[in-house]
């Protein structure tokens, strides 16, 4: 079992990642991601309704009659998305204003319909779950690298207004990395997103290509190593 | 004569046309230094070593022979492109963050010299302006409309330290382009005709500016008798932009400048 649960985790974070592999969720992605902050806070507002959707969709998956199966999806997630929206206005109201649009637009996010549909109504309870985790913070670590990068570039800093996640003892987590910082405006604005989401999936792609060329030599040298020893 | 391929084909005839386009630009690069100062030929200076060794990393960086394809020219024509368009009294960073995107950005990224589908050099002038654009939009005045000095020494200071020399003010020493300048005071609520009438206006794009532009039309015009580029695409240009101007001048001659002005000045 032990093995499933790898796979699911490794499909999340990279070989599937919906950022980055996947390309789902890109409006938010690209529209939130101007620091790091935000971008966690997306992301765990995903992570919650995304587990919460892909439980509850298992749970349903025996009563739920095939030819109303979407219709059925997307009314358990708008009702999640609701309630999260609801959350995060009462206790992370600053962050809640931030984000606007992009928390009720949540319930358009590919991701959630995408796993609910591929992977939830197919797949146990506990299956569900852990893929809900591994997608959700798969998608949360792409938003926090693409606001880190963008923040770092734009404006010198990494986790500024982290009080508006962590309450007001946070404040002095954010890091100046450069004094006195000039600020590389494109970086916040949206071509900024487009650039580091570029370079972000080129990144992968080259780690990628170079895994499979060391595996592919591993191969060879095996085979090699094998004819060698067949021969003596 | 037999050698291995991949064989590099361009190089000869690139080498010619980007030589060519160089030696072009090089009479309004000098009015263009007499004209707004040092600060032009720091800018082409910081913008060259940038371009060119932008050019060889990522010729590395994709395995391409870099001799052969640095040789061909192409680097420092965006260089020269790029720094030309650029106000005389900025940081160096700026001419050497522009050069360093438009090359990486602009032309790499698209699979190199041929293959860009913008101009590298206008991609660069273009992260500068949304990216900087206090920077991008300050300009030294040209020499007719200036009332201090500012010598080699003034930009080399500014340019690479940051310092001014006492009692000058960067707000109060540059200035908005005309093109600039004119829509800001027709905003305001000025007509063409009254605001021709500042000095920073006069003959066609404005003292300096027009020079600048006229002998960019003369390397041009070179450009064209060498057969280095066809006529469609400046005719096409400049011709539209003339038209449209004249246009709107003629319907409107108070809210719209004239032809002259807007093919002249920039």
């Amino acid at each position: 079992m032990s093995s499933t649960y790898g796979s699911i985790v490794r499909n999340g974070f990279w070989d599937n990642n919906p950022g980055l592999v996947q390309l789902l969720g890109l409006c938010p992605l690209l529209a939130v991601t101007t620091n790091v902050v935000n971008g966690l806070g997306l992301g765990l507002a995903t992570v919650a309704v995304l587990v919460l959707s892909n439980i509850t969709v298992s749970l349903i998956r025996s009563l739920v009659p095939q030819e109303v199966r979407i219709p059925v999806f997307v009314l358990v997630i708008a009702s999640f998305v609701t309630a999260v929206e609801l959350t995060m206005n009462a206790f992370f109201h600053d962050l809640y204003k931030i984000l606007g649009i992009f928390i009720p637009l949540i319930v358009t996010n590919c991701v959630i319909i995408g796993r609910a549909e591929a992977f939830a109504s197919k797949n146990r309870f506990r299956f569900a779950l852990a893929d809900g985790l591994a997608m959700g913070f798969g998608f949360t670590a792409v938003l926090v690298l693409l606001g880190g990068m963008r923040e770092l570039l734009g404006q010198g800093t990494l986790l500024a207004q982290a009080h508006l996640m962590f309450g007001e003892a946070a404040r002095g987590m954010t890091l100046h990395v450069f004094e006195n910082y000039r600020g590389f405006l494109l970086a916040i604005l949206p071509p900024g997103a487009f650039l580091g989401m570029g370079l972000l999936i080129a990144l992968k792609n080259s780690i990628d290509g170079r895994l499979a060329a060391r595996a592919a030599r591993a191969r060879r040298a095996e085979k090699v190593e094998g004819g060698a020893e067949a021969s003596a | 004569m037999a050698s291995n391929p991949p064989y590099v084909h361009t190089s000869g005839s690139v080498t010619r046309d980007m030589s060519l386009v160089v030696a072009a630009l090089i009479p309004a690069i000098a009015v263009q230094i007499w004209q707004f100062g040092w600060g032009v030929a720091v800018n082409v200076s910081v913008a060259l070593v940038v371009a060119l060794a932008t050019e060889a990393l990522m010729l590395r960086l994709r395995r391409r022979p870099v001799g052969v394809f640095l040789g061909d020219g192409s680097a420092v024509v965006t260089a020269l492109l790029l720094a030309i368009c650029l106000p005389p009294l900025v940081p160096w960073w700026l001419p050497a963050v522009g050069a360093a995107l438009a090359l990486s950005l602009g032309k790499h990224l698209y699979g190199g010299l041929g293959y860009n589908i913008f101009n590298p050099a206008m991609a660069g002038y273009v992260i500068l302006l949304i990216a900087f654009p206090p920077e991008m939009t300050a300009w030294l005045p040209p020499m007719a409309l200036r009332e201090f000095h500012f010598g080699l020494g003034d930009h080399l200071l500014f340019a690479f330290a940051g310092q001014l020399p006492s009692g000058l003010d960067i707000d109060a020493i540059t200035m908005a382009t005309p093109l600039d300048h004119l829509q800001n005071s027709l905003s305001a609520g000025g007509t063409v005709s009254e605001i021709m009438t500042q000095p920073a206006f006069g003959g066609y794009g404005g003292p300096g500016w027009g020079m600048v532009n006229a002998m960019l039309l003369l390397g041009g015009l070179a450009l064209l008798a060498t057969r280095v580029i066809s006529w469609h695409v400046p005719v096409g240009l400049l011709g539209a932009l003339a038209v449209m101007a004249g246009l709107f001048h003629g319907l409107e001659p108070d809210r719209f400048a004239g032809a002259g002005f807007h093919v002249f000045t920039f």
